[in-house]
């Protein structure tokens, strides 16, 4: 409380201002008094003079008596002053107090000197000889023009000057007596007055340090109330507005942060002010541990450096692509790139929104591939028959033989054509679908079997023996008829396409616990185990112009696969070249 | 005169006879190969004048050759002319870059294919006659590079240099496509600034200036451009 500044200087100045008011009303008052009295003084000493100046003319004029003398010092010891006379050359003819003998020349005195120039004189000093301050006054004594001389009446001012001094002794005692009062009930009001101001000051201070949990007393009525309440409703704003602006913040981060596209937030020189989870995943990075850094050195994407400093020098929205590839998966981001603006329109950084879209992506290939495939296979049987039939009918006089090649060229051509739009018509149908299959519950014994059965004749003509082995007990499953018959036709007609004659073919079913096995064995020329993961691939073949010859376009065991999958279960090979090939489908029991 | 020797690189076996039974009919000498390495093998043993070169093949692909061929300045001299199934373009346009002279796509007919034979061969054969083309006169067209002039119909109209150089390249080659990135670098050459969007503003202006003529320059959609081959 004694430390606060506005307290002293509140006191200070009230303080001065009394100590001033007193010096100067004390002052006045004893200079007054001083003039009056020496004023009183004078005039006492003017009439005085007039008695006197008689008495000095008679002594002047007449001789010089020792009567004379003794009626000057006995008249100047009965008025309490000093009488002197002084002759025009300024020698002390009589004098009531001393001795006119051993007294100096008084010529040159001032008051003498100021009666001889204006007929009177008057001066007030301190005399050495007497101890004390004295007033003069002379007048020149005339006679028919003549100076004769002069009289002058002096009296000691020691009674006055003590007066003044008991005077400034009581007012000097009194305005100090009136200081303390005064500088005490100052204090008082001076810390009544700095009190609440200084109770305030810590209150305000943590205010401004974000502390808004403090208020400050109220209950005055005055400005300094006035100003409390103001302070504590203040405070109250700014908590709410805080409040307000924080859960704004959270929301916006919670929603930052459950986005599915990546996003990163940069200042003008580049430096990441946020980041969410999925822009780290993405980027593969630790998201919370950028803030604050240049963004290349967290993303090192060159990419994404360029689209967001291009932003920024810009100024407006950009687009472009990323693909990041890590650990042999590629990625591919979209990004869309905007400028942030402040309040005044002022350019305060950059955000990029990245959006994965390698999924898309992959699904677009696939499509494309698909369609490229497919015309690819169209066109070539198309391309066959088209340049036989226009050779046909422009060379009219072709041999024979070429003629009926070409026939049978064509004919094939337009077998493996059909073939090729029926397996991508059922493709289409069945992915179209979308594994809604028409399931019904078949005993998968007879199904297998009746879709086995048109292979038995092509089997003999090759000489490939064909056999079936069932369980006893009937196996009954809810499947798509339809489907796997498919099943079974495809993996017998590869079976029969890749086993020369003499060999063998099993179709096998098998109940286990689970599930229910379909299995198709033969002693073909069997598959490289390095093709095994491609074989199931929409129009992958092993040997390209083999399978052609074969009348394959690759789909087949792309379709077991598929409806494998869509039933719930799985498709195997197990094969070695030379050794022949196993392919098991097994579809889950119920 | 020489029969000219044709090697036909087509993995499908009945397209390749049909190619081949054509070209014979045309009494040219053939050569049929399944595959690249069989092709390359083929064109170093025998140099042909032409190769038939299917893209989309297996091993080796067309590119790859198409490569080769004009990498070794021996085989430089051996047209190409590309089959490939449509929807390749991107392909088409690489192979025109690295070299082939012309390209055919799937499904053709075999008449059209042996009169892009006929006119690639006479064309290779024509450049090394008159390599100068001071003097190019198509149709009512008449380009003067001695006098840096085109006279339509007789009268002269004005080109900037660039519009020039494109024309004059252009039909010197009829028939042949070429890339926007070929007309850049053959014909404007690679010093001065002109970017690939360019040189469709080009064509345009000088299209305009040829007024009646101007079917003479063909746009073969995303690969080129093409002077009308007029069989002269
Ligand atoms: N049992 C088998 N023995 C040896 N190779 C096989 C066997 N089954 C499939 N293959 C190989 O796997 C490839 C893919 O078979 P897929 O059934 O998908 O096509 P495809 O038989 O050529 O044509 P598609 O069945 O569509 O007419 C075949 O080209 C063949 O090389
Ligand atoms: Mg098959």
């Amino acid at each position: 409380m004694f430390h606060s500044r506005f307290l002293w200087r509140l006191f200070a100045s009230y303080a001065a201002l009394i100590l001033i008011s007193i010096a100067v009303i004390g002052g006045m008052i004893l200079n007054r008094m001083e003039n009056d009295s020496l004023e009183e003084i004078k005039r006492s000493l003017k009439s005085q003079v007039i008695l006197f100046k008689d008495i000095a003319a008679g002594y002047l004029t007449g001789p010089a008596g020792d009567s004379i003398r003794e009626h000057i010092r006995s008249l100047g010891a009965e008025l309490g002053t000093r009488l002197t006379i002084i002759d025009a050359e300024g020698v002390v003819l009589a004098d009531s107090q001393k001795d006119p003998a051993i007294m100096d020349n008084y010529a040159t005195r001032p008051e003498i000197l100021a009666a001889r120039s204006h007929g009177y004189g008057i001066s007030t000093r301190y005399s050495s000889a007497l101890g004390s301050r004295m007033m003069y006054l002379a007048i020149p004594i005339k006679r028919y023009g003549a100076l004769l001389g002069y009289a002058r009446v002096s009296v000691s001012l020691i009674s006055i000057d003590d007066r003044i001094s008991r005077l400034r002794s009581i007012v000097a005692g009194g305005a100090g007596a009136a200081m303390v009062v005064a500088l005490l009930f100052g204090l008082l009001i001076a810390r009544r007055f700095s009190r609440p101001i200084t109770q305030m000051t810590p209150v305000a201070e943590s205010m401004a340090a974000g502390d808004y949990t403090k208020r400050l007393p109220n209950g005055r009525t005055d400005e300094i109330g006035k100003l409390s309440i103001t302070l504590n409703r203040l405070a109250e704003k700014l908590t709410e507005r805080v409040e307000t602006i924080s859960k704004d913040r959270n929301k916006l981060q919670a929603i930052l942060e459950s986005m599915v596209e990546g996003v990163i937030a940069v200042d003008d020189s580049e430096r990441i002010i946020h980041m969410n989870l999925a822009a780290g995943k993405i980027i593969g990075v630790l998201h919370d541990e950028c803030i604050g850094k240049p963004v290349w050195e967290v993303t090192r994407l060159r990419e994404i450096c360029e689209i967001l400093s291009a932003t920024i020098k810009n100024k407006r929205e950009i687009e472009s692509d990323l693909k990041i590839t890590s650990r042999g998966n590629e990625t591919v981001v979209e990004m869309y790139a905007s400028p942030v603006f402040d309040a005044g329109a002022e350019l305060v950084g950059a955000v990029v929104a990245l959006h994965d879209v390698s999924q898309i992506h992959n699904l677009e290939r696939i499509r494309r591939d698909f369609v490229a495939n497919a015309s690819h296979e169209l066109k070539t049987p198309i391309t066959a028959i088209r340049g036989m039939v226009e050779t046909m009918i422009d060379d009219e006089r072709m041999p024979k033989e070429n003629r009926t090649s070409f026939l049978a060229k064509m004919r094939d051509q337009s077998i493996r054509l059909s073939t090729i739009v029926t397996d991508i018509l059922t493709l289409a149908r069945l992915e179209s679908a979308g594994g809604l299959l028409e399931k019904t519950r078949t005993n998968l014994g007879d199904l297998v079997m009746a879709a086995a059965s048109p292979f038995r004749v092509s089997a003999q003509e090759k000489g490939v023996s064909l056999e079936t082995e069932f369980p006893g007990a009937p196996i009954y499953l809810p499947v798509d008829r339809e489907a796997i018959s498919l099943v079974v036709s495809n993996l017998l007609d590869n079976a029969l396409k890749h086993t020369p004659g003499g060999g063998l073919i099993w179709v096998r079913l098998n109940a286990g616990e689970s599930a229910v096995t379909i299995e198709i064995a033969d002693t073909g020329i069997g598959i490289d185990p390095i093709h095994h993961p491609r074989i199931f691939e929409r129009f992958y073949r092993v040997d390209k112009a083999r399978s052609r010859e074969l009348g394959g376009t690759g789909l087949g065991l792309y379709i077991v696969k598929h409806i494998a999958l869509s039933h719930g279960g799985v498709v195997t090979v197990q094969s070695e070249p030379g050794e022949g090939s196993v392919f098991r489908v097994v579809l889950p029991s119920e | 005169m020489k029969r000219r020797k044709i090697l036909v690189i087509e993995d499908e076996a009945d397209i390749r006879e049909v190619i081949i039974y054509n070209l014979i009919r045309e009494n040219y000498d053939t050569l049929g190969a399944s595959d690249g390495e069989e092709g390359m093998r083929l064109i170093q043993a025998e140099s042909p004048d032409l190769v038939l070169l299917d893209l989309m093949l297996p091993g080796v692909n067309g590119l790859d050759i198409c490569k080769r061929l004009k990498m070794e300045p021996s085989l430089g001299s051996i047209a190409i002319i590309m089959v490939t199934a449509k929807g390749e373009e991107a392909d088409i346009v690489l192979g025109l870059e690295l070299g082939a002279d012309d390209y055919v796509t799937k499904p053709f007919s075999p008449k059209e294919l042996v009169s892009r034979v006929k006119a690639v061969l006479r064309r290779s054969r024509a450049e090394r006659q008159d390599e100068t083309g001071d003097r190019i006169v198509r149709e009512g067209l008449v380009i003067d590079s001695s006098k840096h002039s085109v006279l339509v119909d007789g009268r002269p109209v004005e080109l900037t240099a660039t519009q020039f150089r494109i024309l004059r390249f252009l039909a010197l080659h009829p028939g042949r496509v070429y890339t926007r990135d070929q007309l850049v670098n053959q014909a404007i050459g690679q010093d001065s600034y002109v970017i690939d969007r360019n040189i469709d503003v080009h064509i345009r202006a000088v299209r305009k200036k040829l007024s009646k003529y101007m079917y003479l320059i063909e746009t073969v959609r995303s690969v080129g451009y093409r002077f009308k081959d007029t069989g002269e």
